[in-house]
């Protein structure tokens, strides 16, 4: 049994790994710079002509076909419309990406972390993203909450991979994106009153996991907890909002991009 | 077998929803490539290293910067929920919760 065990930990840290470390090996891209680059950059002009001042984002962190069904998506952030500052002092406007990532070397905590639309696509697995743009009168809403101190007071930096987004004891990357999201339709910063409208309203997608891995999985990551949810698993992702947003009439669009196509999910 | 099927599965989840931020080595590659990509005409474009500042801009109206073609309805996507629909005792009051239960309020709606 002690030997079952250490090889199960061993293989799954293994595998797991890489992924945590932001789908790239030792620091090695994935994908061209450049095009990971031009990629970001058509996000934004699409994001820019459709005259989104903020958007929901995903990407694709992994190879498709090794996630569960119904995950396409694997990190979510906020693409905000702003005002741009560089060092030398010139100016320009462009999209600004908030982020709640893994923290380095203590995997079950998480930061809320700004960056660029370009490093938001370093190290996805292919070029592909998921969008959704509220309607305009969220957005506004949402503009709100993320400029002010509620946006970091919804952060739990408790990070469990497969966070109950019903429960506040655990957090990942969509379930802080679905928390701003109710933040801002219902005017609050009160987390139990937020988590309420959540178990009300929100179907989070099922997680197909049995008992004799959820009392494993921690045993590779203590991320990898379950002890928020109850009989079921399941977690906020891209697609689980983009549903709950479309079927309440709060998004202007919800589509998928690539480097040749444009498709409305 | 069994233990490489648990692995596996195991492993697949851990991927499901990693929120990984990318490899400080990638993130200044990427930067310094968008900057440069910036250059090639994109206007909506700032490299992450170079940037002091980003005031989020709230204002109406159409196109904020560069044109773009409408959408294209060139082919089908779904995303329609994968696996079974889950249970109503999934993280309700009854189960392990940091926050007390309180009622929720009407479906949102936008005014």
């Amino acid at each position: 049994m002690k030997r079952f065990f250490a090889l199960l930990v061993a293989a799954i840290t293994a595998f797991t790994t890489p992924a945590f470390a932001g789908s790239s090996a030792a620091g090695h891209p994935v994908l061209p710079a450049d095009e990971v680059a031009a990629f970001a950059n058509r996000v934004q002009r699409d994001l820019a002509s459709r005259g989104a001042n903020v958007a929901i984002v995903s990407r694709v962190g992994r190879d498709p076909s090794v996630l569960p069904d119904g995950i396409d998506y694997t990190h979510v952030a906020f693409w905000v419309y702003a005002q741009i500052t560089r060092a030398d002092g010139s100016t320009g406007q462009g999209y600004r990406v908030y982020n709640l990532y893994q923290r380095e070397g203590d995997l079950t905590q998480s930061d809320l972390v700004q960056d660029t639309p370009a490093d938001f696509f370093a190290g996805a697995h292919s070029l592909d993203a998921g969008v959704i743009i509220p309607d305009p009168r969220l957005q506004r809403k949402l503009l709100a909450v993320i400029a002010s101190p509620t946006y970091a007071a919804l952060h739990n930096v408790n990070y469990s991979v497969l966070a109950n987004p019903r429960t506040a004891q655990f957090q990942n990357c969509t379930e802080h994106t679905l928390d701003v999201v109710m933040a801002a339709l219902y005017d609050t910063d009160d987390r139990a009153k937020i988590k309420a409208n959540i178990a009300a309203y929100f179907t989070p997608q099922p997680v197909p996991i049995n008992g004799l891995q959820r009392l494993l999985a921690p045993a590779a990551s203590q991320a990898l907890t379950t002890v928020d949810h109850g009989a079921q698993v399941g977690t906020a992702t891209f697609g689980s909002i983009a549903r709950f947003m479309g079927d309440n009439d709060l998004a202007a669009e919800i589509y998928r991009i690539t480097p040749t196509a444009l498709t409305r999910f | 077998m069994q233990t490489i099927k648990i692995t596996v599965t195991l492993a697949t989840l851990a991927l499901a929803a990693a929120c990984a931020a990318p490899s400080t080595q990638h993130t200044a590659q990427s930067a310094n490539h968008s900057a440069q990509a910036a250059s090639h005409g994109a206007a909506a474009v700032a490299s992450g290293a170079a940037t002091v500042s980003a005031v989020p801009i709230i204002a109406s109206g159409a196109a904020l910067s560069v044109s773009g073609a409408a959408i294209e309805s060139v082919g089908t996507a779904s995303i329609a929920v994968g696996g079974e629909v889950l249970d109503a005792g999934l993280g309700t009051c009854k189960t392990v919760q940091t926050v007390p239960c309180v009622a929720p309020d009407a479906l949102p709606r936008l005014d």
